[in-house]
């Protein structure tokens, strides 16, 4: 078993154990809807406050990982996240995003749906491609636009909700950078 | 096919054409398909800077080849988190 798939697992697994609902995010859910690259990062939200169902995991996890004893805020949503290092390969690393009470953050959380990965030997949560789109339109980094572009490209917007990406871009502000990604998609995969 | 390097124009078309095979490619792939996609890229990838730090570094034992591997995908994160993401020290 790879390392990546390994870390995978064994946060899933505890996350399962402990019945912390949660979802895969980042390069793999906007993977899962447009060209899959690589990551070096298992970036996952979990629905647990700190506490009892949080705490579980993390012992759980504790013989395989480190916990960065430096928490963080998402600037944008606030998200706290928690950080783990693999301990046997440190280039892994598993992000923990706590779910906030942003509209948008429930929401998407609310809309997640379950993917079978061969690797994992399980079926996973990840956000949906229109969650992925209007996420990461709010964060816009390059980085983002890109994987924004991608979804778009590849799942073309007859096959999107694009009253419901619409909708939280104009809550946003993010419509005219949606509407400038669409643009910039050639005509001949529109 | 010869392409003009010094042709802006007929760079752009050729990145088009590479941008909508890529693009075809991954319609073609189920969900569940791209997904594992991005397992398989990411440990390529992971498995990519072992051997690049490996060649440049033959010296290091596997476990200190794989430190070496941490700490350089750590400054790059610390790069991509700059200004994102604000931190605060948790009290022991």
């Amino acid at each position: 078993v790879s390392e990546v798939d390994r870390c995978a697992t064994l946060v899933v697994e505890a996350l399962e154990a402990e019945e912390v609902p949660y979802m895969l995010v980042g390069a793999y859910s906007s993977g899962a809807y447009a060209i899959p690259r690589g990551t070096k990062d298992v970036d996952i939200v979990l629905s647990a406050h700190t506490g009892a169902g949080f705490d579980s995991v993390i012992r759980r996890l504790e013989p395989e990982f480190s916990l960065d004893p430096q928490i963080s805020f998402e600037t944008i949503t606030g998200s706290r996240r928690h950080i783990l290092t693999a301990r046997k390969n440190r280039g892994v690393q598993v992000e923990l995003f706590l779910l906030g009470e942003d509209a948008f953050v429930q929401e998407r959380f609310r809309r997640r749906k379950q993917v079978f990965v061969a690797q994992l030997e399980r079926r996973v949560w990840i956000p949906t491609a229109e969650d992925v789109i209007v996420q990461k339109l709010r964060w816009a980094r390059s980085k983002d636009l890109d994987d924004v572009k991608d979804v778009l490209a590849v799942q073309t917007t007859a096959n999107l909700d694009m009253h419901y990406i619409e909708h939280w871009c104009t809550e946003h502000g993010s419509l005219p950078l949606l509407q400038e990604l669409l643009a910039s998609i050639p005509p001949n995969l529109r | 096919m010869l392409i003009d390097e010094s042709d802006p124009v007929a760079l752009r078309a050729l990145q088009e054409d590479i941008y909508r095979e890529k693009v075809l490619r991954a319609r073609k792939l189920t969900v569940a398909q791209r997904l594992a996609d991005v397992f398989e890229c990411s440990n390529a990838g992971l498995h990519f800077m072992f051997s690049g730090v490996r060649m440049e570094q033959p010296d290091l034992s596997e476990e200190d080849t794989w430190k070496e591997v941490g700490a350089r995908i750590h400054r790059v994160r610390r790069m991509r988190d700059h200004g994102f993401y604000r931190t605060e020290e948790v009290a022991s």
